[in-house]
């Protein structure tokens, strides 16, 4: 891969999928028993997290 | 028509655009006012019209009550007070009956498709697309637009599928190991189109995962008819398709008798001995509830079982019912005990 500048973009939109995924993990792992009034609101969260990253650096 | 925008100190003002408009000129002065481009206004409005109307109704309001950018007054403005009233009346009685239950139904599948619009002008923007392109730019880029979206679509149905039938903590891990290469993609300035994947691979996940959708169980059209209680399975299962469930003819016993109903996607109809005292305990991720005096719908349904009243016969049916997305059916109930 070329190296270039950092995208702080991507690197939140990882940050918001490593987190989304872990909630997930946990779901499918039965510790957590994820439904619509929690996965809507940090789906949500994560979409404003990265738009706010695009718009912040750039 | 293209016009360079000049600054301007002047406060924003929702108006109907005389400038962008194809029909009255509300998507244009939407997407000034909001400072997006006016195509995803038009396709909102143009996709809602197929699904109740509401977005036909929204315009129509709009139409009524924006004034134009170039200072003429709106619609309503002017008109005498009863004929403000009646507007407003009847505009409120066109949304309550196109916004009654069974049009919530539609909402995720809308909200889909509203995000699908979405993702298909971003894709085009991201392709080098721009207002103002000839027809043959358009049909190119559109042509690119709508096979990544159908490739899209078809690999989150895949991922969604293999989440659904038991995948879901590989499905998790990959995922998490996909964000933390989004990071390092980050830190080493690699391209954007990175997050597609990673989207592709997270959102069914997720549908599956708070529907709680589980697959398993076959699919097709199944009717069990036991003639005795020892004939109930411990569990009716189906992954996807219509389970009709028939108890009319048993005999039940003094006593809780309980069948236990799990459905991935589809309808699930229970029909119970005329007049037996039901009780329900069942989760919907997504779809609906007709048991008696109980209907509900939208999401995350959550049916506890009530006590019955004191006088209520002993010989009562549990109905234990866990839905991903679907419909929970149960016919010939006593409605007086719930």
């Amino acid at each position: 891969m070329k190296r270039g500048r950092a995208d702080r973009t991507l690197i939140v939109a990882g940050l918001a999928a490593v987190a989304l995924g872990t909630l997930l993990l946990l779901d499918r792992t039965d510790v957590l028993n994820v439904r619509f009034d929690y996965m809507v609101p940090a789906v949500l969260a994560a979409i404003g997290a990265v738009l706010l990253a695009a718009g912040l650096f750039e | 028509m293209t016009s360079t925008p000049t600054p301007s100190t002047e406060p924003r003002k929702l108006a109907r655009s005389t400038e962008d408009h194809m029909v009255a000129g509300v998507a244009g002065g939407l997407g000034r006012y909001f400072g997006l481009d006016p195509v995803l206004f038009r396709i909102a409005f143009g996709i809602s019209v197929f699904f109740g109307g509401v977005g036909l109704l929204a315009y129509i309001a709009l139409v009524a009550f924006l004034p134009h950018d170039d200072g003429r007054p709106s619609w309503i403005e002017g008109r005498s007070r009863v004929t403000t009233v009646v507007a407003i009346i009847c505009l409120a009685i066109a949304a309550v009956s196109i916004l009654r239950p069974p049009a919530f139904v539609l909402g995720p599948w809308l909200l889909c498709l509203a995000v699908l619009g979405v993702l298909a002008v971003l894709l085009y923007r991201a392709f080098g697309g721009e207002r103002g392109d000839d027809a043959a730019q358009i049909i190119a880029r559109g042509t690119l637009v709508l096979l990544v979206l159908v490739a899209a679509l078809g690999a989150a149905t895949a991922v969604g599928f293999i989440a659904a039938l038991g995948g879901g903590v590989a499905v998790a891990i990959i995922a998490i190991a996909a964000g933390f290469g989004l990071v390092a993609a980050g830190l080493l300035g690699g391209p954007r189109w990175l997050i597609l994947p990673v989207v592709v691979l997270i959102m069914p996940l997720a549908v599956v995962s708070a529907a709680d959708i589980d697959l398993r169980g076959g699919v097709g059209e199944v009717k069990y008819r036991p003639q005795t209680v020892a004939d109930i399975h411990p569990q009716y299962r189906l992954g996807v398709g219509h389970m009709d469930l028939d108890l009319s003819r048993l005999d039940l016993p003094a006593q809780t008798t309980q069948v236990n109903v799990s459905m991935g996607m589809g309808e699930a109809r229970v029909r119970v001995p005329a007049g037996t005292c039901v009780l329900t305990d069942a989760k919907i991720g997504v779809g609906a509830a007709d048991v008696p005096e109980r209907s509900n719908q939208w999401i995350d349904i959550s049916l506890e079982p009530d006590e019955p009243p004191a006088d209520a016969p002993r010989r009562r049916l549990l109905v234990n019912a866990d839905i991903g997305v679907g419909h929970l059916q149960i016919d010939n109930a006593d409605p007086d005990c719930t």
